[in-house]
Parts: structure tokens; sequence; C-alpha cells
């Protein structure tokens, strides 16, 4: 559904001095860097799916996005949606994909949010049965029908979020892209936007690609994780194996029966140790390999009540890889 | 033929509803539109009327190059009243902002072509800006300021309303597009007004400058956006087949550049921002 070989785009960025002297040599002799924001990048994706494509700030995610989705065109390689070269800008290809943009309008901000409605009614040539349909039942799951008839302006962030939503699923696109979808939301919202986009996905099966510095989304939602870092792709594949292959630590949790007075000054130099106040608990980071030396010396030095390693969270592999660069 | 005329119905039907939402758009700032709109045609023409008659009355002459005060007014009044119909200054503006701050991204996604869009906003523009030059015209009429031409003149005075838009539609795109390569511009747009309001006419008849420039002005479209309408306007009989032709070889020569300029602007849009 998504194929791209090598796919790869430049920037030519203008440098500038600070200051007057500065805008006066930019203006007789321009200086740029090329920024290469995506490399060589090869993917293969199936028809449905819930995609994370993960990566820190300016690693070319939204790069990447923009070429599958048709805005911008790759400097090198081939890319591929639905058959189509995105950039040829087809209306056959539009018709099928949608791109939401955290921090970027679509409707029309002036006018209520049911007038953009009725436009996208006509772009996307959706018959007026099916728009009624689905302009109800999007309306009722997101909880936002009594706003679709207030200007957009005068909306919160999180209801507008939720009628950007609203606006690229009612061509019911067999490709979603979705560029920080719960940006700036506060937990209620975002955790509803989550949910919303669960059961959408459940239902319908498309195929979404999403972007997200919150890493709950990632967690709550994706089945795969794409990991993008300074345009080079690093990792695809099945969370459980992003969690596996970048995370080389473990925690473990220790509980005492009483508190630990003088814990070796070895283990505190070498892994990361978390106490609790009353020093009755301790989390501690392990590699790997020598997790169970560890766990043994422990259980056999002090009275243990109970222990547990700790599951990964996403966030913090991603974590480890952002600290890495 | 029936899947034929669906699909004209279905291209209809978007091309409807940009218009009625671009409409909408624009009344939604009502006092805005009218200063935008209405206010700098008066002021200008108010400066004029001012500067005329003082020049008329400094060297107490009764006409200058053949014009007589009243009829110098009834062609600044003739301007008034056609700028009116063609003016639309402020939209390659909001296209090279559009570019500039990515937000043409959007237009890119939907499966109506940007410029298909732009020229509905255009036509709801003109919708608009149609009522408010009739609405000055019976004024103007009513004061006795100037004549009602004949319905062939009205005609022929239409023809080149629809002209000189579609002229300063396809040059303001152009100017618009400039935003893939230039930071601003805003400056080319002012230059581009001050050049064509002393080429056009607007500010002194065409005929009043030495006969060798208005004859090679008569090569650029610059006489048919005033000078060459207000003439006709006035009961002058002029070659409009002549005219139209030559400002529709210049609508040909914008419409080219503009899908170059499109095509390749494209290949340097970075959609910032997104």
């Amino acid at each position: 559904m998504i194929e791209c070989k090598k796919l790869s785009r430049d920037f030519k960025i203008y440098t500038k001095k600070a200051g007057l002297a500065g805008t006066l040599q930019a203006f007789f002799k321009r200086t740029y860097y090329i920024n290469q924001a995506v490399k060589d990048f090869d993917l293969n994706l199936d028809s449905h799916g819930l995609i994370g494509l993960l990566g820190p700030n300016g690693s070319g995610k939204t790069t990447l996005m923009k070429m599958f989705t048709g805005i911008i065109v790759p400097s090198r390689g081939t890319v591929e949606v639905l058959g189509e070269v995105p950039s040829k800008r087809k209306n056959s290809f539009k018709r099928n994909i949608s791109l939401v943009m955290g921090n970027k309008s679509q409707v029309w901000w002036d006018i209520p949010a049911m007038d953009s409605f009725l436009l996208f009614q006509r772009y996307y040539e959706i018959e007026e049965k099916d728009f009624k349909r689905r302009v109800n039942d999007l309306g009722e799951r997101l909880n936002i029908k009594s706003l679709l008839q207030v200007p957009v302006r005068k909306l919160s962030l999180g209801e507008r979020m939720k009628v950007e939503l609203m606006a690229c699923l009612l061509h019911e696109p067999k490709v979603i892209f979705l560029d920080e979808p719960t940006i700036g939301l506060d937990i209620a919202s975002q955790k509803n936007v989550r949910q919303f986009l669960k059961d959408y996905y459940e239902e319908k099966k498309p195929l979404i690609v999403l972007t997200s510095h919150y890493m709950a989304d990632v967690e709550a939602l994706c089945e795969k994780i794409i990991l993008i870092v300074k345009g080079e792709k690093r990792f695809d594949g099945s969370i459980e194996g992003f969690k596996e292959g970048f995370r080389k630590e473990k925690t473990i949790v220790f509980n005492f029966d009483e508190a630990i007075a003088n814990f070796p000054e070895k283990w505190r130099e070498r892994f990361y140790c978390d106490w609790n106040q009353d020093k009755t608990q301790l989390r501690i980071r392990v590699p790997e390999k020598e997790l169970k030396s560890v766990t043994v010396e422990i259980l056999n030095q002090y009275s243990v009540s109970d222990f547990h390693t700790e599951k990964v969270s996403v966030e913090e592999v991603m974590d480890d890889i952002l600290s890495h660069h | 033929m029936l899947s034929f005329f669906m699909t004209i119905r279905l291209e209809y039907l978007k091309w409807l509803q940009s218009l009625k939402i671009s409409l909408s758009k624009n009344l939604n700032y009502k006092i805005n539109f009218l200063l935008m709109m209405v206010i700098p045609v008066l002021v200008y023409f108010a400066i004029k009327y001012n500067l005329w008659s003082s020049i008329y009355a400094t060297n107490s002459a009764e006409s200058i190059k053949g014009y007589t005060l009243s009829q110098m007014i009834e062609y600044q009044f003739w301007i008034l009243i056609f700028e009116l119909f063609v003016r639309s200054h402020f939209f390659s503006r909001n296209i090279s902002e559009d570019i500039r701050l990515g937000r043409i991204s959007v237009f890119l996604l939907y499966p109506f072509g940007f410029f298909n869009y732009q020229l509905s906003l255009f036509f709801s523009d003109k919708l608009i800006q149609f009522f408010i030059g009739i609405f000055s015209f019976f004024v103007v009429v009513t004061f006795g300021w100037i004549d009602i031409p004949s319905v062939g003149i009205l005609f022929r005075a239409g023809v080149f309303i629809f002209m000189v838009s579609a002229f300063w539609f396809f040059a303001q795109l152009l100017v618009g597009f400039m935003a893939f390569w230039l930071e601003e511009t805003w400056s080319i747009n002012i230059s581009i007004r001050f050049i064509s309001a002393f080429l056009s006419g607007f500010i002194v008849p065409l005929d009043m400058y030495p006969e060798i420039i208005s004859k090679i002005l008569l090569w650029t479209p610059f006489p048919y956006l005033i000078y060459i309408p207000v003439r006709i306007l006035m009961g002058e009989s002029i070659d409009v087949v002549f005219s139209l032709f030559i400002l529709f070889i210049w609508i040909l020569i914008l419409f080219v550049c503009i899908q170059l300029v499109w095509r390749k602007g494209l290949k340097l849009y970075t959609g910032a921002g997104i």
C-alpha cells in the first residue's frame, strides 16, 4: 500500500549572520547548506494497520509524511502509495488519502465546521445519504454534534482537533496520515481521541500512519513501529521487537523487609538506582546479561519480601535512543 | 453520455460550494471588506479631483491637450467606476502568504485544484465587486456627473471588464507565486501598481504623453487596463477588436508563465510549518 525505495529529500537552507552587516552580506552572497531531511528510506506497508512513525524533532517524520501525501516532491528515489505516485497529485489518489496535521487547520477558521464539511462533500464526491450518516455517526462518537454550527475559531483546541479528525474521515480514506493528532491536548482529550482512533480502526481497517511525541499514543494504538533518526530508518517492526531491540537494560524492583542503610557502592556507581523515601524499595536498572547475577546477589544479601522486573514502556526506549543522539 | 453529465454536475457542485464558502468568508468581515474595496478608490478620486482642479485653475487654461476640466473630471469619474468593477489588489498578498506559511499544503491534498480554488475565490470577489460597481454607477449617474452610455457601449465595456479582470487575476497569481522564491512579494505588487497607474492612464490620460510613448504603449497591456475602456465609455470610437486582441495575447502570456512558475515552484515548495 505504501512502498518506497531509496526515498530521499534534501532542503537547501539559507543562512544569515545576525545583524545589519549579516543582512547586507546575505544580500550580495547568500550562503546555504544542504540538509538531508530523509536519506535512502525503504519501506513496505500493507493495506491496513496502525503504524507509529517515531523519531526525535527534526528527524524527518513530517517530511516523510509530506512525500507520502504528495505535498512535496522527493529529491531522489521512488514512492508509491495505493499504487500511485503521490507527487502527481491525481484526484483519484487524493480521494483515498487524508492527512491530519495537529498544528495546521484544514477546516476554515472563520466559518462553522459544517460549512467546511459541505465543501468536502462536494470535493470528495460523497453521496448525500452517506454524508449525512457519516456526519451523524462521527459527530456522535466524537461528541461534537452541537459544535458543528459554531465558527471554528471559537472552539477550544481539543474541540478543534476533533473537528479536524472528523473532516479528514468524512470520505472514508483508505490511507490516513496523522501528524501529531494529540498535540497540545489535555490528558482526558488525548484519551478520548486515542479511543476514537482505536474504535475507528477496528471498524474500518484502513492504513493509519501516525506520528506523536506522546508515547502513550503509540503504546495504546500502534501495532508496528518505524523509527527514523536523522533521516534514516533505524527500526521497522513490531512494538515488542522495538522494545527488545533498543532496550539493553531491565528494571528490577525489590521490596525489602527493613530499611537498607548500606547499599554497596559498586552497584550505586554502575547502575541507575532509585530508592523510595524510607529505603525499603529499590528500582535498579541492570544490563540484561547481568540481570541474573545481580538479582541473585541482592536476594542472598538482604531479606527481600518481594521482587519483579518492570515492563519497559516505549517512552523509556525512546528516552534511551534520544539520549544517545 | 450519462456519466459525462454526472461528471459535469459533480464538477459544477464543487465550484458552487467553493464559491459559497468564499462568499461567506468574504462577507464575514463586512467592515474590513468595505474599507479595503471602496475607501481607497474614493480617496484616490478625491486626490485627483483636487489636483486637476488646481492645475486648471493655476494655468487658467480652458483645456489642456484637448481636455477641458469637466472632460477631465468625467474621465476620472469613469475610472472610479471601472476600477470598482475590475479591482483585485489584495489577492496576490494572500497567495504569497499562503505559500510562505505553508498554507497551500492543504489545497494540494484536496481533489480540487489550488488553481480552481483561487478562481472560485476570484469569482466570488468579482460578484461582490459587481454589486458595488453597479451601485456606485447609479449614484454617479443620479448626480449627473456622467451620462448613461448606449447599450452597445455598455456591452463593449462589459467585455473589457471581463478581460481586464482576467488579466489582473493572472497577474496577481503570478506575483503571488513568486513567493516560492522570494520572502516577500509585497514590494513587487506595489511596484506593479505604481507602474500601471502611470502607464494605464489612471493618473493622466495617455494621449497627454508624447506621441511616440503612447504609440509604444499600445503594444503593452497597460492602456487596455483603464485608458482604452474609459475612452470607449466616454463615447470615443476605438478599434475594439485590436485592443481586445492585444489584451488577449498578454493574458495568454501570463497564463503560460503561471503554469511554468507553478510547476517549478511546487518542486521547491517545502510546506513550511507542518
